[in-house]
């Protein structure tokens, strides 16, 4: 009963979305009279929520007739995993991902009052057009409610082992509003295509802003949950998910930026405009790589061809619609100024190449398999870090110069002050290489590009801060901006450091027995079991001593067993320090009692997250200052 | 900045990887023809009898289909297999990395459409045959190679699509 209101809740708000989307398409081509939509907005988002919470009640009471539920959960999950379980696959996790759009789309129309009903429809209706396209979507080809009748089934598959873990319950979340939040900037872009000119340029640059400090602490958690949870105690894995979750990222890095230039100085209109087009199709393509199971990652949804067809084709009318409507607009920039080599606006523009160019590499590399396999007869090949690195690196490296003498440039020309930015420079690079030193008494080529990109940009980001630290007001305005930067030296620190000081062993240890590893001492003591609701595991007990300072700790990675997925997991085990994190993953216990353990120093690894946690932070700051403190 | 160029760049760029992503959609429709042959094994049934590749006799066209009480879309595709054995459609059972008692209980409970099941606890013959998950459906010709492999849940659709044209040749 519930399950089938939930699916009429879902086809209403389909319906109402397009009705939207159509009437204001209407009402603009045949120049008529605009109806006030805005409440048609709230109805849809208290459709999809009530919608959602149906699905949620499903998976709370175990009703296993519905073939999601089932293919999703289990009975013994506890209730915390249950209700995380919606989003553990395809159907439920696209449902949060619309809901959470329309969650955008009131939020927007409630916090921005457009002076012209026309006005404020023409945007909104960009919001329709993309979710009744995600409905549509939902309703014919992956609906989460279907049932599995008439035999229910008794107990339901489970939520695969890896999700069933806190950072999974809320990276979808996050990394969502993220995505949906770039819908934002591509409505209001749109809107400005068909002359919807009021505040479009702050209120792009502040909203991209925001959904962009969603998707940085998406991506973050993504890479920290893989780190704990797959065992290898990798971060990242350019893997194609995480990829298509990194192009938007870029882009809509590139658009805030382009955005401010816009928004100050009336020029890079179309190149705003072109970006937040881009950022939206980038999401789609990422959706159809994810979902369309033609590439295999550890992400990847249920797999059918007929569902990637659909999404190609969703991905492919609305590029050509966007295009569109862009081609046929008469945007213009709405000054001519000249600005020279040396200034903010030259700047900006290199910066934004250099990030659409990184997003155009990383896609490439990314489908390069597609590619290759049709043209070498179903040969496989896979993309992997050597190539990503090799092409990043250098780009990255171009990028950190831009953007650290870049914050301290002025509008239009800038006198050349060379002088305080390369002392700041020199001596931040003098210091890190002492302290590097200090630390792990080595330099490799790795730790020296981190190290001299993390001096450009802290250089920049100390200036400026400095420059404008007895200005009050203005030093708030750039605090945010500050703030972000600062994060990406962290988070720069941290890949550097931790891509070449790291250390690893495979060991075979017999209970009693000790092995080294740089300055640690490894003893395994003994074996344990437990047991849960929805799991049980074996346990080894591990005692570290640190031979530098003499302290000991103890260390428990598990191997899980759970049998409803019948599915083994490894549970690694962490000591987290400052300075540098000790990781132990079980591989295999052999018949003899040994244990196979490969054991790892990962140091400086929480500073990249350290960092995107202060990039989220200076991006919601700027926009909490730009929206609410005016 | 000239509009033309700023739109037909992406927009071109964009068109080729469509282009391309559709090209692989297709691409791997046809990538499912292989022929191998049946690998060698020594097995149990559910019944606990011997059983090895002697059960796939010459000179007819039969199916192997791998399922397990755990497998949620096994079940789904249940009624479209004892359609197909009503048709005198001669289906071997792969019962992978299953539990004895509760797959006997399933085919007492929901019907048996098998001519025999091969139990594979382990999934070794799963493995020989490149089993990835459950379910799965291969098409076996008269000559005993593995012509179809089907990854997912049968119907109508899959069956005249994919199996259909070989048994008629």
């Amino acid at each position: 009963m519930f399950p089938e209101i939930g699916n009429i809740l879902l086809i209403l708000a389909f319906t109402l979305s397009s009705v939207c989307f159509l009437s204001t398409s209407y009402s603009y081509y045949s120049d008529t009279k605009f109806y006030d939509l805005q409440k048609s907005a709230y109805i849809i988002f208290f459709l999809l929520l009530v919608s959602f919470l149906l699905l949620e009640f499903a998976f709370l009471t175990d009703d296993f007739s519905v073939l999601y539920v089932a293919n999703n959960s289990n009975p013994n999950l506890p209730d915390y995993y249950k209700f995380s379980a919606l989003w553990g696959g395809h159907e439920g996790s696209l449902l949060l991902f619309v809901l959470i759009l329309s969650f955008w789309m009131i939020a927007f129309s409630f916090m921005n009052n457009y002076s012209k009903i026309k006005d404020k429809n023409i945007v909104l209706s960009f919001f329709h057009l993309i979710l009744s396209c995600l409905l549509g979507f939902i309703i014919f080809s992956s609906n989460p409610f279907e049932r599995l009748l008439p035999i229910p089934s008794l107990s339901g598959t489970d939520l695969n082992p890896l999700l069933q873990d806190f950072a999974f319950t809320i990276h979808p979340p996050m990394l969502y509003l993220g995505y949906a939040g770039l819908v934002v900037p591509f409505s209001i872009a749109l809107g400005r295509c068909l002359n919807v000119k009021e505040g479009w340029t702050s209120k792009i640059r502040n909203w991209t802003v925001f959904s962009w400090s969603f998707l940085t602490l998406g991506i973050a958690l993504g890479s920290w949950w893989a780190y704990y949870e797959l065992g290898w105690g990798g971060w990242w894995f350019w893997d194609p998910v995480e990829n298509s979750s990194l192009v938007p990222w870029l882009l809509a890095t590139a658009l805030f930026h382009s955005a401010i230039v816009s928004n100050s100085r009336k020029i890079f209109n179309n190149w705003t405009i072109l970006l937040s087009i881009l950022c939206i199709v980038g999401c789609f393509i990422g959706m159809f790589l994810v979902r369309s199971g033609i590439l295999t990652s550890v992400h990847s949804f249920a797999l059918d061809p007929e569902r990637g067809l659909i999404l190609l084709l969703l991905t492919f009318g609305i590029t050509l619609y966007s295009f569109y409507v862009f081609f046929k607009s008469d945007v213009n920039d709405e000054n001519t100024i000249n600005y020279s080599l040396i200034s903010k606006e030259y700047f900006l523009l290199i910066n934004n190449l250099f990030l659409v160019i990184l997003a155009a590499i990383i896609l490439f590399g990314t489908i390069y398999p597609i590619f290759y396999e049709i043209f070498s007869d179903g040969k496989n090949i896979s993309v992997g870090a050597p190539y990503f690195n090799l092409v990043t690196v250098p780009i990255a490296f171009f990028l950190a110069f831009f953007q650290g003498y870049g914050v301290l440039t002025k509008w239009q020309e800038s006198p050349l002050e060379l002088k305080p930015f390369l002392i700041i420079l020199l001596s931040l690079f003098g210091l890190s290489i002492f302290f590097s030193y200090l630390i792990f008494n080595d330099l490799s080529l790795f730790n020296l590009a981190g190290i001299i990109m993390l001096s450009l940009i802290l250089a920049g980001v100390f200036l400026s801060a400095f420059r404008n630290f007895n200005k009050g007001k203005l030093f708030f305005n750039s605090f945010g901006m500050n703030l972000a930067h600062f994060g990406i030296a962290v988070t720069i620190l941290g890949i550097g450091v931790v891509s070449s000081h790291s250390d690893s062993k495979e060991v075979i240890l017999d209970i009693g027995e000790s092995v080294k590893l740089n300055n640690y001492e490894f003893t395994l003591l003994e074996e344990d079991t437990r047991k849960e609701s929805n799991f049980f595991s074996q346990i080894a007990h591990f005692e570290v001593e640190n031979l530098a300072s003499g302290k000991t700790f103890n260390l428990k990675p598990e191997k899980a067993f759970y049998p409803a997925s019948k599915s083994v997991m490894t549970e690694s085990a962490i000591s987290i320090n400052f300075k540098e994190d000790v990781y132990i993953s079980l591989s295999e216990r052999l018949d003899t009692g040994e244990w196979i353990a490969k054991i790892q120093t990962k140091p400086f690894i929480r500073f990249i997250w350290l960092g995107a946690l202060l990039m989220t932070l200076g991006g919601v700051f700027a926009f909490t200052r730009r929206v609410f403190i005016r | 900045m000239n509009k033309t160029y700023l739109i037909s760049i992406p927009l071109i760029f964009i068109l080729f990887i469509s282009g391309i992503f559709l090209l692989n959609l297709n691409y791997e429709k046809k990538e499912s023809l292989i022929v191998s042959d049946i690998p060698l094994f020594e097995l149990q049934t559910l019944q606990k009898r011997k059983i090895d590749q002697s059960i796939f006799e010459e000179g007819e066209f039969k199916l192997i289909n791998v399922w397990a009480t755990w497998c949620i879309n096994c079940k789904l595709e249940h009624g479209f297999l004892m359609n197909l054995k009503n048709q005198d459609i001669k289906i071997i059972g792969l019962n992978y990395k299953d539990d004895l008692e509760k797959a006997k209980k399933w085919l007492i409970q929901f019907g048996n459409p098998y001519y025999e099941n091969v139990f594979d606890p382990l999934g070794d013959l799963g493995f020989e045959l490149g089993v990835a998950g459950a379910p799965e459906t291969y098409l076996v010709s008269k000559k005993n190679k593995i012509l179809v492999k089907h990854i997912g849940i049968m119907n109508d659709k899959i069956w005249f699509d994919k199996f259909q044209s070989f048994l008629n040749d």
